[in-house]
């Protein structure tokens, strides 16, 4: 009797690979994914995409904000369906409080590497979205820098995204260089970067190889691109 | 027929067994299921994978070898802000119930204040933290040490420790929990019972009972998002790099990069489980 039974009860894939039933792996392996890379969501989302993969939130991914549970987007519904709209709803202003403080209020446990703030006196009651890009919060919505970084002018960090091409074949394109001889660029200081391509454009550095590249770029390109790279992780 | 006639010989337990290690000595050829039931469950596995084409070697998971890798995770505790879009978006990943106190990874806040010797430990489930969210759905660590001094604090995630020799699947009395040969511990939710032997056995309370599924449920690495070469739903959005994951085999990987350029430890080595959740800047308090 009980080996008959334990002949006919076991369901029919168990002890293949072990004492379970190896079809419930396959059962788990074939769920779907919800949250996806910000590559998914280029395409539908061009201006976004490229405000924020040169900024600094690009650490920050896509779904991070725009999945955060009350928000009526959802992105990853959208894409998986691929009824992409080209204009999806987002976050209501007066959630930026609520969501951006997640991350960047001043409270016991956060490391000091952190950027936070006291949110009361920060704010003054406004919207974060008010003063800041969220896709690139050292930045306004017009694009304007909000924490001056060094050198006059303004910064265009899509810019700086496009020239650091250059530089990505020897200091890596995350700023991170594959090669012991090569320096990393990521988390430079930007002062420190802008003048380093200053003093080699002008000879006063000498280096035949960055000489050249140098030579090419106006004043402009050197903050665009010294911005660009010290805003990177240093990972 | 044998084996009833075989019940009533006088010669008892004893005789009925080697009459049944005869007969299934002589069958085993003929039926690999037979002797499932039996002793012989490797003789039994190894036939019935060559019976059965559709359960290869390499796994039931169709285009994805699970001989070639060796998942485990990291932690930089050092790097951890507690913004808590982890917990979040495991729960949306992984329908997990969107209660606070049903989760499958959580972060602890450690916080020691000036002049006590312990540190205090809250965690997103706790009912300042629940009141200081704005809703149900809402997770968030709440000021409460604002006007406090603080000498040390740190936050520390956690999750299942997908360990080497897991104890919640030594306890489970139907099979319905396992490890699979990748190093990732699984439940099987059409065949858990729900009787909480796991919950209980599970030295880093790492397992939670849904009441919805009326099952045992727990991390499982997001086995479907790995199994496809993405990573962990937490791993993908959490900002600050302070979730680390990868393969093992791979010298490369992110993980056996954390692994090698940082002090790591595990939590509770001490049980023998064998954690394969490795962390970076925890205090010996943390356990």
């Amino acid at each position: 009797m009980f080996v008959a039974g334990k002949i006919y009860f076991p369901p029919k894939s168990f002890g293949i690979y072990g004492h379970y039933r190896a079809a419930s792996v396959e059962d788990i392996a074939t769920a779907h994914p919800t949250y996806l890379t910000p590559v998914s969501f280029s395409t539908a989302y061009p201006k976004q995409y490229e405000t924020w993969s040169a900024g600094i939130h690009k650490v920050v991914k896509c779904q991070v904000c725009h999945t955060t549970v009350g928000m009526t987007m959802n992105m990853a519904s959208l894409a998986g369906t691929a009824e992409l709209s080209s204009s999806p709803t987002l976050p209501a202003a007066g959630d930026s409080r609520k969501l951006c403080v997640k991350c960047h209020e001043r409270i016991a446990g956060r490391p000091d590497y952190m950027p936070q703030i006291d949110v009361d006196s920060h704010s003054k009651g406004q919207a974060c979205t008010a003063c800041h890009n969220p896709h690139s919060p050292l930045f306004s919505n017009s694009g304007e820098p909000i924490v001056a970084a060094g050198g006059a002018g303004t910064i265009d960090l899509v810019a700086g995204k496009k020239l650091s091409a250059t530089c990505a074949g020897c200091h890596g394109p995350e700023g991170v260089s594959a090669v012991a001889m090569f320096p990393n660029l990521a988390c430079q200081k930007q002062q420190y970067l802008a003048g380093a391509l200053t003093d080699f454009q002008s000879g006063t550095r000498a280096s035949p190889v960055m000489s050249g590249v140098a030579k090419g770029l106006s004043a402009a390109d050197i903050q665009n691109v010294a911005a660009y790279f010290s805003g990177m992780s240093c990972k | 027929m044998s084996e009833t006639k075989s019940i009533t010989d006088p010669a008892g337990r004893r005789g009925f067994m080697s009459l049944l290690g005869k007969l299934c000595a002589t069958t085993a050829v003929c039926s690999g299921v037979g002797t499932v039931s039996l002793q012989n469950l490797a003789t039994a596995a190894s036939a019935a994978a060559s019976a059965k084409p559709e359960f290869p070697e390499a796994g039931p998971v169709p285009e994805y070898d699970w001989t070639k890798h060796r998942w485990a995770f990291g932690v930089d505790s050092t790097r951890c802000i507690g913004c808590l879009r982890c917990v979040e978006a495991c729960k949306v990943e992984n329908h997990v119930p969107f209660n606070p106190q049903n989760y499958r990874t959580w972060v602890e806040r450690y916080v020691y204040l000036e002049g006590e010797d312990k540190p205090r430990v809250d965690t997103q489930s706790d009912p300042v933290n629940i009141a200081a969210a704005a809703s149900p759905q809402d997770y968030r660590f709440s000021n409460r040490y604002r006007d406090k001094k603080v000498t040390k604090s740190f936050f520390v995630p956690k999750l299942c420790n997908h360990c080497e020799n897991p104890a919640c699947v030594q306890v489970c009395p139907v099979g319905a929990t396992y490890k699979t040969p990748d190093g990732v511990v699984l439940i099987d939710e059409k065949y858990c019972i729900g009787c909480r032997y796991c919950v209980q056995a599970c030295p880093y309370g790492a397992r939670y009972f849904n009441e919805e599924t009326q099952t045992t449920d727990k991390c499982t690495w997001c086995y479907h998002r790995i199994t496809k070469g993405l990573k962990p739903a937490c791993v993908e959005v959490c900002p600050v790099q302070a979730r680390v994951f990868g393969d093992l085999n791979d010298p490369a990987s992110d993980i056996s990069v954390f692994v090698r350029s940082h002090p790591i430890n595990v939590l509770k080595p001490w049980t023998g489980n064998g954690p394969h959740v490795f962390y970076n800047g925890i205090d010996g308090e943390v356990s």
